[in-house]
């Protein structure tokens, strides 16, 4: 089994981050994983590319954003232009806001679970320890052989009577960040991430996990062509109308052929479309 | 309670912590900043810290009665 760990440094958050990051190293070392580290250091986007390779599992800790993981200040190295490199592994990742959609992308190309936060990873100094087994209890926790799912619930748990604990010591910042933590904390390990568009979440309710599938520009084509085969549609029966009123609409034309016949093979077109996403 | 007195409690508890360990400090993202300035800049309203740490803070204040509890303690309420 291998296991890739990057945890660039490169200012002082990382340097808490690195620092959590040779504790995941120790356990998945105990666990029998061959570990791969790029740590300590700013991290190129090349470096991770090559040493993802026949990993099973790549460990993330520091900076993130929506759509990209940071080997540095400026340079990402996972992001939606790589994403693909993460089929087929187990993530986790400690930086902020990745599984909004970097983490949604890697699922729906593939990978077999993405661990990452919604919001900020906040963290505080005057409880450095509680932050630090929180961080990496997921992984932990799946070590031990739990599912991603059950990871998820306990680390949430774990989170939670954390920060009831810094409350009760009187650390109430601390307390609220990791709470928050907690709440932001995602998993998708075959369950569904939740679709902000609403055009997505419309796809899924029809097609289910297929819908993932359907691109921005195919929705917006199937939109387009649904509204101007209905202006089309109207004005033809118009025209009809206009000629010999209601009789002449319901009556067979050789253009509702053409309509019928466009119809027919959208919908063919679309099927077969549908098959290949499955596939 | 009302919405406004929570953020009197939240802002006050804030303070009186950030008072007795200012020099801690606290990660948002890729920022940070000592107890001391993120009293300031809850006081000031910033609105950064006002999305990523006080509506947060709020919140758990206003839905969890526990934590409520406890903030009130450290401010000297009851």
């Amino acid at each position: 089994m291998k296991a890739l760990i990057v945890a660039p440094v490169f200012d002082e958050a990382t340097r808490h981050s690195y620092d959590w990051s040779r504790l995941a190293k120790t356990m998945l070392e105990e666990e029998g994983y061959l570990v791969h580290d790029l740590s300590g250091r700013g991290v190129g986007r090349r470096e991770v590319e090559e040493a993802v390779g026949d990993t099973d599992i790549v460990c993330f800790f520091d900076h993130g954003d929506e759509d990209r993981l940071f080997g540095d200040r400026s340079e990402p190295v996972l992001d939606l232009g790589n994403v693909d490199l993460l089929s087929g592994r187990e993530v986790y990742t400690m930086a902020c806001l990745s599984a909004r959609r970097l983490g949604v992308e890697a699922w729906r190309r593939g990978a077999k679970a993405y661990w990452g936060y919604e919001d900020s990873f906040i963290f505080t100094t005057d409880a450095v320890e509680e932050f630090r087994e929180f961080a990496v209890s997921g992984l932990r926790y799946r070590l031990q052989g739990k599912s991603w799912s059950e990871a998820l619930e306990l680390a949430r748990k774990l989170g939670r009577s954390l920060a009831d604990k810094l409350a009760d010591e009187g650390k109430i910042i601390a307390s609220s960040c990791m709470h928050h933590d907690a709440d932001a904390l995602r998993c998708y390990d075959g369950g569904e991430p939740p679709a902000r568009c609403l055009l997505r979440r419309i796809a899924l309710k029809i097609f289910g996990r297929v819908g993932w599938l359907v691109s921005r520009l195919r929705g917006v084509c199937i939109l387009g062509f649904g509204v101007g085969y209905g202006i089309a549609l109207h004005d033809y029966a118009h025209a009809l109308w206009q000629v010999g009123g209601y009789r002449e609409i319901l009556s067979f034309q050789g253009g509702y052929l053409g309509f019928a016949l466009m119809l027919i093979f959208f919908i063919l077109e679309f099927i077969d479309f549908l098959r290949m996403a499955r596939r | 309670m009302r919405d406004e007195e929570i953020a009197r409690i939240a802002v006050a508890a804030i303070k009186i912590e950030a008072s007795r360990k200012p020099d801690e400090r606290i990660y948002i993202g890729d920022r940070v900043f000592t107890f001391l300035e993120i009293a300031e800049a809850v006081d000031r309203g910033d609105p950064f810290i006002v999305e990523k740490f006080l509506q947060p803070f709020l919140e758990r204040l206003k839905k969890s009665e526990a934590f409520r509890m406890k903030v009130l303690k450290l401010v000297g309420g009851t």
